[in-house]
């Protein structure tokens, strides 16, 4: 897949154009290895499971935050800092809701606010800020993990161009809708429009599956 | 009871990476509480953010799993599971201002008042701001076609646009669609939740409210 660097002005020479990595195709197997390690982890404290957690996700979430544009110093922080609470808070961790990596995906995004925050000085929230990470129906088991796979790369690659791009430059370059439109001098409401349409497709492929 | 207006989800998305501002992500994240639809649109945005965190290239950390292990530092003050996810399905959202908002209606600076509507700013990060506004039954709002990013979320009433009711829960995206016609709130004291962006150009509904009254 490939889709234009932000910083470049938009034009048709090939090189200004850059690869971006796409998820794997094997994570159905890999997620429910990472269920079971921290799984462990939780029960038993198991440090021999935790360790295979880490040496799969670290690296992983080290370069997802340096793609993301944060300080390797910053970036050590968070990830010490997030492993810290899988370690002694795993047993908040319900695979019911939600597969071993998008839980840890949850806290690393929640580090990144609060490190953004914070840098900002005075724009952290109290605490009280509230988000749904939960499911609407707890009881069932994670259909979302069971069913997408490393299918999402197969059908971002279905998806027109210009629709790729919003969902690329939102979860790989950590971009914000209204920051695409602005980069891109396309209207927000077209923007936002893409971004449906390839959220739409995501969720008729979870369909097709269950 | 399910809102029948949501944000778009290109929000969810936002929200789901870290992307917004605090205005922005506080009526996000009040719609979440009470949206059932969106809470599992937001699990499947999480869930594509994860499979890209795993997408990435490896790159070396000097930290181990040891040096958690045997860490004897501090936990971090990182919220496991947000407040939202303890939350049952139906919400009374007139509970929001006080109680996840912190604040008391009275306790705040009311501006305007002209025509039964008055407004109150929460906060402001950079340019974007968060808003309370609140109107009494049969106050008529200013209306126009807006391109600028507004998100209103009505936490108590409702209020009317031709033919379609923004009842409590409902979000209303300010980029969706362009409306002229004027707003008109109905059943009681209507209060809603707004954030808005830029300072520039007023052109969403909240925005031009803040424009009439506070003069700016
Ligand atoms: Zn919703």
């Amino acid at each position: 897949m490939i889709v234009r660097m932000p910083d470049m002005p938009s034009s048709d020479d090939a090189s200004s154009v850059v690869r971006f990595p796409l998820p794997a195709d094997v994570s159905v197997a890999e997620r429910s290895e990472e269920n079971a390690w921290l799984l462990r982890v939780k029960s038993a404290a198991d440090p021999h499971a935790f360790r295979r957690l880490f040496e799969r996700l670290s690296p992983r979430i080290h370069s997802y935050l340096r793609r993301g544009g944060i300080a390797p110093a910053d970036a050590e922080n968070a990830l010490q800092d997030v492993w810290l609470v899988v370690w002694r808070k795993a047993a908040q961790f319900d695979p019911a809701l939600a597969s071993a990596r998008t839980w840890i995906f949850t806290l690393v995004r929640n580090r990144v606010i609060d490190l953004e925050r914070a840098a900002r000085r005075d724009l952290r929230l109290t605490g009280v800020y509230v988000e749904a990470t939960r499911g609407a129906h707890p009881d069932e088991p994670d259909l979302l993990a069971q069913a997408l796979g490393g299918r999402i790369a197969r059908v971002l690659a279905q998806l027109p161009r210009e629709q790729q791009e919003v969902v690329l430059r939102c979860y790989v370059e950590g971009k914000s809708q209204r920051e695409i439109a602005r980069e891109q001098r396309v209207p927000l409401g077209t923007i936002k429009s893409r971004a449906r349409l390839a959220f739409e497709r995501l969720k008729q492929l979870i369909k097709e599956s269950a | 009871m399910t809102p029948q207006h949501h944000p778009g989800s290109g929000w969810l998305m936002d929200y789901a990476c870290g992307h917004l501002s605090p205005a922005f992500e506080i009526v996000i994240a009040s719609h979440l509480l009470g949206c059932r639809v969106c809470k599992e649109d937001l699990r499947l945005a999480e869930h594509v953010g994860a499979e890209f965190m795993m997408a990435g290239a490896e790159m070396a950390t000097i930290l181990t799993a040891d040096d958690i292990v045997n860490s004897t530092a501090k936990s971090p003050e990182l919220e496991v599971w947000r407040a939202g996810s303890q939350l049952p399905g139906a919400l009374d959202l007139t509970g929001l201002v006080s109680s996840y908002l912190r604040i008391s209606l009275d306790a705040l600076r009311w501006r305007g008042g002209a025509g039964g509507v008055s407004i109150a700013k929460l906060r402001h990060d950079d340019n974007d701001r968060l808003w309370l506004l609140r109107a009494r039954p049969g106050a008529v709002l200013p209306r126009h076609s807006h391109s600028g990013s507004e998100l209103t979320l009505v936490l108590q009433g409702a209020y009317v646009v031709g033919d379609q009711v923004f009842g409590v829960g409902a979000l209303e995206d300010a980029d969706e669609d362009t409306w002229h016609q004027p707003l008109v709130t109905t059943v009681g004291e209507c209060l809603c939740l707004a954030a808005t962006s830029g300072s520039l150009k007023f052109e969403g509904w909240v925005a031009r409210l803040v424009q009439r009254y506070l003069g700016i």
